[in-house]
């Protein structure tokens, strides 16, 4: 009984592994792919949550720096899985010249996102992954043996993706490319919003920001240039700071100047009108080419001081 | 520790096996250990207020049986049994509104309630009750006693055993049967489906209802009120089925508790078939001593209210458990008065779905906070003119919304849990189908839990009482 059992959970299980990669999010599990098997060694790679993940485009990005770059942006990403991300990458490729880490004051809380991140479980031969999805609550050992079991860690939302197919993305001009995804192309701020103008709040965790310290670590130890960036916001109405968005900023700051960092600051930048934005923090597709290219420009100015500089 | 734990997923197999190991006259110091372990991950210090009563309960049985003024000890035993539920349970509750009335500042005490005290409680009441009544033997060895009071199945949420159940099989040196192990072992498979795929599921959602009643819509809120029917019963019945399945491996028999109420055509045969242990517990030692039906009808009558509502204390110091208690109770009484004076026979399908009805509305004071709750669910779902098919299955307050696939699975299966068990004999121990029908059961319900089973660790509903 328990063997027939087994054995239709087995087949069950692969069933489901399959239909879970094509249905849902895809670009999670193609770029966690490049991660992990990517044969390429990019000149730089991006790390953040969604304001990467929608906003960076390699494509506008590269043809100003004439670089090979990579959006390794992982919508709500903490400082935990930009860390991962990190290690991973200089565990498999070549260290980058530049590593874009974009700055959100939410990567300080305690997250754990990684508890939600269950297309991580399919990855679990990576030691580096599976030792921290088994700290995130996950019985990695139990899932490597009986793979099938992943499945009852699953919440509602993507076990649904299961039986539900998602929409398709809409295609045009360069919205998917290198990880960078942005179907919005010219939405602007009455359209949907998925933030809005919530005050963050909450303790900053020091394990977010060990996080930020031993990426950065890393990252230069394999002689990697680190750049942190505050991404632009909406500019009206003004999102206002509180006194958790303070301290986090002076953490931001205080991390730039230990580990002599470049600090871009686009926060304050008033060319970003709301036509360019979805909601207060992240871009429509033309907002985000703006952005690119505006990024673009400023990497260019930091390669050019250096190859300068005595 | 919870059933639907890793913990347990260890500890079960390794008590069943090293029962079987364990020469016979030690099983019962074995299956006491393990009990003791068992109710130790709750709150261990509990532990001290369940072996007082142990200790008060078999000398009490003890002493009435040689007939030193047995009605004394009887008293004892229930005073004491009663009392410390009294000061766990309602103390709180009795003060804080005599405080509200009178204005008075009386001190609460705040303790928290040992889990399963209501269950320990009327099973050691049950034992010196049938004692005093000549109906069964006090119990010399105090290990075999204090195994019955703590027995690990049925320790937190029943079913609540009589003794004459229990003793004789811990007294019988059970034999291994693949057979039951085999029985057992498809019981526990289907309660554990029960709970994690059913009730675990719709109860986020009914408890987002009624949790922000104002912000769900009627649909909404009918729906939310028929999860919960459903919830507790695949939450309670659940427990029930792990727990005799779990003293099934042991070949240890425990009673029904759950008879399939849902199929009832009345609320007297709905009271036959739900919590079974605890309304025969009512009317043996509640209702017949009270005189029954046997000193005339307004006698009865008022015997079965007092029932009711004593009853419905049992399950939690609240108003709207005393409301939940007295609606079973007049709609018992305009069941049998209209059955008595008016020979009215309504169609199967109608008896069924009024009864139904009325349970599920009765339910809504047993799941609400308060009165004021109650009352809100209940105009939210009379609201006919908010009637409105968009966004059902939103509850914006809760910042929840169930899935349409959810909702379809969860449909299914409740539509699957009804039709196999109307199917199979209450404890699934034999089915009508062919004998191929249990391996789908079993396989289907191992891979429903697997797959779809909700993992979020959540107590069973009765274990609050």
């Amino acid at each position: 009984m328990f063997i027939i059992s087994i054995v239709a959970a087995f087949a069950a299980g692969m069933i489901f592994d399959n239909i879970y990669k094509k249905r849902w999010q895809t670009l999670f599990f193609e770029k966690t792919d490049e991660l992990l098997k990517g044969k390429t060694n990019y000149d730089i790679i991006y790390l953040g949550n969604s304001r990467v993940h929608f906003a960076i485009n390699p494509y506008y990005v590269d043809s100003v720096t004439k670089l090979n770059s990579y959006n390794f942006g992982f919508g709500g990403a903490d400082a935990e899985e930009i860390m991962l991300t990190s290690n991973i990458y200089l565990n498999q490729h070549k260290a980058p010249k530049l590593v874009i880490i974009s700055l959100d004051n939410g990567a300080l809380l305690k997250n754990n996102i990684l508890q939600t991140r269950f297309h991580y479980l399919y990855f679990l031969h990576n030691d580096t992954i599976k030792k921290h999805m088994n700290q995130a609550g996950f019985f990695t050992s139990l899932i490597k043996v009986f793979p099938f079991t992943k499945y009852s860690f699953f919440d509602e939302y993507n076990r649904t993706s299961l039986f539900v197919k998602g929409k398709s993305y809409p295609l045009f001009e360069h919205n998917i490319y290198k990880g960078f995804l942005n179907i919005h192309q010219h939405t602007h701020t009455k359209a949907i919003g998925i933030y809005n103008a919530e005050e963050e709040s909450g303790e900053i965790s020091d394990n977010a920001i060990a996080y930020f310290r031993n990426c950065i670590t890393a990252l230069q130890q394999k002689g990697s240039m680190v750049i942190f960036v505050s991404p632009p916001v909406r500019s009206s109405p003004a999102k206002k700071q509180n006194a958790f968005d303070k301290k986090a900023d002076s953490i931001f700051s205080s991390l730039a100047i230990e580990f002599h960092l470049k600090h871009l600051h686009f926060e304050d930048d008033k060319i970003y009108e709301n036509e360019y934005f979805v909601d207060d923090i992240h871009f429509n597709e033309p907002g985000s080419r703006l952005y690119s290219q505006n990024l673009g420009d400023s990497i260019n100015l930091i390669l050019d001081s250096i190859l300068k500089s005595p | 520790m919870l059933f639907n734990s890793i913990e347990f997923i260890i500890f079960f197999p390794l008590v069943t096996v090293l029962y079987f190991l364990v020469p016979y006259k030690f099983r019962w110091l074995l299956l006491l250990l393990a009990s003791c372990f068992f109710y130790a991950a709750f709150i261990p210090s509990y532990l001290l207020i369940l072996f007082f009563l142990i200790i008060i309960d078999y000398f009490a049985g003890l002493l009435i049986e040689i007939k030193l003024n047995k009605k004394f000890w009887l008293t004892i035993s229930i005073i004491a049994n009663v009392l410390l539920l009294g000061l766990f349970k309602y103390y709180d509750f009795f003060i804080s509104n005599i405080n509200q009335i009178t204005g008075s500042d009386f001190i609460l005490l705040h303790w928290i309630l040992p889990i399963g005290l209501s269950f320990h409680t009327f099973q050691s009441m049950s034992y010196t009750i049938e004692v005093y009544r000549g109906r069964q033997k006090a119990i010399r060895h105090a290990g075999y006693y204090a195994l019955y009071v703590m027995f690990y199945p049925q320790l937190v949420a029943g079913p609540i055993e009589r003794p004459q159940n229990l003793f004789p099989q811990f007294f019988k040196e059970q034999k291994f049967s693949s057979q039951k192990l085999y029985e057992g072992l498809r019981l526990m498979a289907w309660g554990f489906f029960k709970k994690l795929v059913i009730a675990d599921r719709i109860g986020h959602f009914s408890d987002a209802v009624f949790s922000n009643p104002t912000q769900a819509g009627t649909l909404t809120t009918w729906l939310a009120i028929f999860f919960f029917s459903i919830q507790i019963y695949a939450d309670f019945s659940g427990y029930t089925d792990i727990a005799i399945g779990a003293a099934r491996c042991m070949g240890i028999n425990l009673s029904l508790n759950f008879n399939r109420p849902y199929q009832s055509a009345n609320i007297r045969e709905f009271w036959r078939r739900w919590h079974i242990s605890l309304s025969s517990w009512f009317r043996d030692y509640v209702y017949i001593p009270l005189g029954g039906n046997r000193k005339g009808r307004l006698r009865k009558d008022l015997n079965l209210l007092i029932t009711f509502i004593v009853s419905a204390f049992w399950h939690g110091a609240g108003w709207t458990f005393i409301v939940w208690g007295l609606l079973h109770g007049i709609y018992t009484l305009i069941y049998d008065n209209i059955k008595k004076y008016f020979a009215i026979s309504i169609p199967a399908f109608f008896a069924w779905l009024l009864t139904c009805t009325c349970v599920a509305f009765a339910w809504i004071f047993f799941r609400a906070s308060s009165i004021n709750n109650a009352v809100q669910i209940i105009y939210k779902s009379v609201d006919f003119k908010a009637i409105s098919f968009k966004n059902i299955l939103e509850v914006p307050g809760a910042n929840i919304e169930l899935g349409n696939f959810s909702l379809a699975f969860s449909f299914c299966m409740i539509a699957y849990m009804f039709l196999i068990e109307k199917f199979t004999t209450p404890k699934m121990f034999e089915l009508i189908f062919k004998k191929n029908m249990d391996i789908f059961i079993f396989s289907s319900s191992i891979l429903l839990i697997i797959f779809f089973g909700v993992f979020q660790k959540s107590s069973f509903i009765y274990f609050q009482f």
